[in-house]
């Protein structure tokens, strides 16, 4: 179960939208206050752009916000919409694919994981993360 | 966030050596047509199962592969963790070693809570239990709340 970068970055970049708001946040802001790479913060923001997460303004006092509250966004919406499903075994060719007998449990394993991880991500909202109310 | 083909190839060919009669060694070839699996992958796996201690290497002409240690020693974390690395990472670091300030210090709790939560399976879970399709009482409650364990 490996996040990637750009998730986290992502999550970090919303807390700061939603730290601001409804302030107009620019790009090098960003990339400065969570130290991230500007080019990095560009791409990953365009990303929530399309997700739906923040709307852009263009022009001199352009820069990003949110498009939803931020207790109305889970981290587990963040994490799918940049890492795509939490659990999922990479495809093999069909007919390859073996969950016959000795690994017959294994597939309802990998969703029991899932279903774990997904308790977790989808119980917390970036409105819960800048409280720091995010419980045991 | 995914489960690597490699962790899961990597279970299953342990669940197969662990149903071997006997505990008699597997060739590789036939641990890789009984699961299905890409021979030369497997074979790389196996190395890193046999690097972590997980299983042991046979010579001979009835030789091949057995688990190093009793199925129910074994747990489906500790396979993971040979092939694959820490159960969960982000950025590719283990959580405990990144750092956050301001508005995303509560988030290093998130990625520790969703280490525990991972954690809470598979560490639980031996090889033996998943072969004999047996749960601990706890991953058990957690599988009837949710139906875990039919096959989509």
């Amino acid at each position: 179960m490996h996040v990637s970068a750009k998730a986290d970055y992502a999550v970090r970049a919303l807390l700061l939208l939603a730290e601001h708001a409804p302030e107009v946040v620019k790009v090098e802001q960003l990339a400065v206050e969570q130290d991230l790479p500007q080019q990095y913060a560009e791409g990953i923001l365009n990303d929530l752009r399309k997700l739906g997460f923040v709307t852009s303004r263009r022009g001199a006092h352009g820069g990003y916000s949110l498009a939803r509250e931020a207790r109305e966004i889970a981290v587990g919406d963040v994490v799918r919409g940049l890492d795509g499903p939490l659990v999922t075994v990479r495809a093999v060719p069909p007919g390859r694919l073996t969950y016959d007998g000795v690994a017959r449990h294994l597939p309802a394993l990998w969703e029991l994981t899932d279903q774990r991880l997904r308790e977790v991500l989808d119980g917390v909202t970036l409105d819960d993360l800048l409280r720091g109310a995010v419980g045991a | 966030m995914r489960v690597s083909a490699k962790a899961d190839y990597a279970v299953r060919a342990c669940a197969e050596l662990a149903s071997s009669p006997h505990g008699d060694p597997v060739a590789a070839e036939d641990l890789a047509t009984g699961q299905g699996l890409p021979s030369s992958f497997l074979e790389r796996i196996l190395g890193d199962l046999r690097r972590g201690g997980l299983v042991a290497s046979v010579r001979g002409r009835s030789g091949g592969f057995r688990l190093a240690r009793p199925s129910g020693e074994i747990t489906l974390a500790e396979i993971i963790r040979a092939v694959d690395g820490p159960l969960v990472t982000v950025r590719d670091e283990r959580p405990p070693s990144l750092e956050y300030e301001g508005s995303a210090a509560s988030l290093l709790d998130v990625w520790i809570a969703l280490r525990a939560s991972v954690r809470s399976v598979l560490d639980e879970v031996t090889l033996a239990a998943l072969v004999a399709g047996e749960l601990p009482a706890h991953v058990r409650e957690m599988a009837a709340h949710e139906d875990a364990w039919t096959n989509p």
